[in-house]
């Protein structure tokens, strides 16, 4: 049984006369790692763009569980349950670490100012609720004892775990990481892959756009591979790996 | 106290309310709007209408009436202006502002066009009218704490911590399920209808409503408050508020020839402003809490491998 949280059907984007991205279509399993593997402007984060609604497709769509989102909004898919990080982080830099997931974890009527005002015991038990579910996130990614910290004093690898920490405070179902492991060192790559692993197990679709190979070799259940906008190979990390075309591709025609 | 001082004192209170405004707006959503001023006009100007036109100043309709109107103008300040980023912003709301006085200059019933809308009535509480500088003092610090406490649980609330997320990284924001804009235009809100509340506390005060007291120069006072005083700190709106409201009438009680005051004054004024942007880049607010966060630094400091 095919048990997939979203999948994208023939996603076309254009910019002006370049097609970055050429009838991409991308299934993603529940419990499994994909990644999105290819070359250095391939289209793997315009992918990740179209799925999270953040700019809108030429051709194609985009289904979650079952429903067509292709025309919602970015803050709509991310209520539904579609999480992305991205390749800068992008942490709060005055926030604490804690706050960071907070914001995450945070229900919609956060954003009611009227609802701040009117109904403030409420909006009290809502920060109780949300401070809480991000300290569980904190705590499953290893960084709670760092919560009061302000995100701009941690380091690379410790901002990628609050990124991710985000989004498992958020209950994302689907999991879209932009290179979280660039930057990191060997023991931080280490801790990454066994957590990869982990929310994979725990029945979520993981997909990492990735260019440590390492590190698809070891957390990747199967590769997509792209290339000048198109899927060019599709498979498990050690077929893809095995091809000697596809590794021209990416790292330049060897001698 | 003499009357001078507590007159200072109901000034500074009133200013601290529409810094506070600012300071939602810019300190916390992280909008350089320059259109307060004009927020606080409208709720001077719906005070001198309401007596005007409807012959009323019972504080229980002025109040709220002038926050509505605030609240609603600054919406649509927010709906126009929003529509643009940046340097664009701050252009479009002064154009904002400019034309928001120019109308309420020209609705000469409720202004009193140049020469302004004199002689209001006291405000009337509980059947009672408010006269005598204590009487005032009493009710503008009343609604002055009521304000500075809605505004600390708003900035503290789930909302609050939504504005600053934003503040630092807005797609970030949406990514996790909000929708800016909307956050943005709450801001404006917020700030807009206590603003007017100010407003209508300022003409009821001074008994005058004119539009000279809500030009631009009053919208950048307000920004330069906020900033001096420490963005995102609601302490720093009123030391703010009274370091360019209520020091400024305090050095006129220092004892010195006329012809000296004025040239001193600025003097004296120019040189602080320039030492707080110059040293305290956190604002007037991070000498309070400086001792505190002395040993934390500026510098993206990492700690090797402690959490991994």
């Amino acid at each position: 049984m095919t048990n997939h949280a979203l999948i994208a059907t023939g996603l076309t984007k254009r910019f002006g006369g370049v097609t970055a991205v050429n009838d991409v279509s991308i299934s993603l399993p529940r419990g499994q790692v994909t990644a999105l593997l290819g070359p250095n402007g391939a289209g793997k984060t315009t992918v990740f763009n179209l799925m999270t609604g953040r700019i809108k497709p030429d051709a194609g769509g985009v289904e979650y569980l079952g429903e067509d989102i292709s025309h919602t909004s970015v803050a709509r898919r991310a209520r539904l349950g579609i999480g992305r990080t991205f390749q800068d982080v992008r942490l709060f830099p005055e926030l604490t670490v804690l706050e960071n997931a907070a914001v995450y974890a945070q229900e919609p009527v956060a954003q009611s100012l009227l609802r701040t005002i009117l109904t403030p015991s409420t909006l009290w038990r809502e920060n109780h609720r949300a401070s809480t579910h991000a300290m569980q996130a904190l705590e499953y990614v290893g960084m709670d004892a760092a919560k009061n910290r302000l995100a701009r004093d941690l380091s690379y690898a410790e901002q990628k775990l609050v990124s991710i920490a985000r989004l498992l405070a958020m209950s994302s179902d689907v999991l879209l990481l932009d290179e979280p492991a660039s930057g990191v060192d060997d023991t931080g790559r280490a801790t990454l892959t066994a957590l990869l692993r982990r929310i994979a197990d725990s029945g979520r679709a993981v997909c990492l756009v990735e260019h440590n190979l390492d590190v698809v070799r070891a957390v990747g259940d199967s590769v997509v591979f792209i290339a000048e906008g198109r899927v060019v190979a599709e498979g498990a990390p050690s077929e893809i790996f095995a091809s000697r075309a596809l590794a021209e591709i990416y790292f330049g025609t060897l001698k | 106290m003499s009357s001078v001082l507590l007159d200072i004192l109901a000034l500074t209170a009133i200013y601290s309310i529409v810094t506070l405004g600012q300071n939602v707006i810019t300190g916390y959503a992280g909008v350089f709007s320059v259109a307060q001023a004009a927020i606080f006009g409208i709720g001077a100007f719906t005070y001198s209408g309401l007596d005007l036109l409807a012959g009323t100043t019972n504080v229980f309709v002025v109040l709220p009436a002038a926050a509505a109107i605030g609240a609603l103008i600054s919406g649509l300040i927010a709906a126009v202006a929003l529509r643009v980023q940046g340097d664009f912003l701050v252009v479009a709301s002064f154009g904002l502002q400019l034309v928001i006085i120019q109308v309420a200059y020209n609705w000469q019933a409720v202004s009193g066009g140049g020469a302004g809308a004199f002689g209001l009535s006291a405000p009337v509480l509980f059947g009672h009218a408010v006269t005598g500088i204590p009487q005032w003092l009493a009710l503008i610090l009343v609604i002055a704490g009521a304000i500075y406490a809605i505004t600390t649980w708003v900035v503290r609330a789930p909302f609050g911590r939504l504005l600053r997320a934003m503040r630092d990284d807005d797609s970030a924001v949406q990514a996790a399920g909000f929708d800016s804009r909307k956050l943005r235009l709450s801001a404006f809100v917020f700030g807009g209808s206590i603003a007017a509340i100010a407003g209508a506390l300022y003409a009821g005060y001074q008994g005058v409503a004119q539009t000279g007291d809500f030009g631009v120069a009053t919208s950048i006072t307000l920004l330069a408050a906020v900033i001096i005083g420490g963005s995102g700190s609601l302490l720093g709106s009123i030391l703010g508020a009274f370091l360019f409201v209520g020091a400024p009438r305090l050095m006129n009680l220092v004892a010195v020839p006329d012809n000296l005051t004025g040239p001193i004054q600025q003097l004296a004024f120019g040189m602080l402003v320039i030492a707080v942007v110059g040293v305290l880049p956190g604002g007037l607010a991070s000498l309070l809490n400086r001792t505190v966060r002395r040993g934390s630094g500026r510098t993206s400091t990492t700690v090797a491998g402690d959490s991994t």
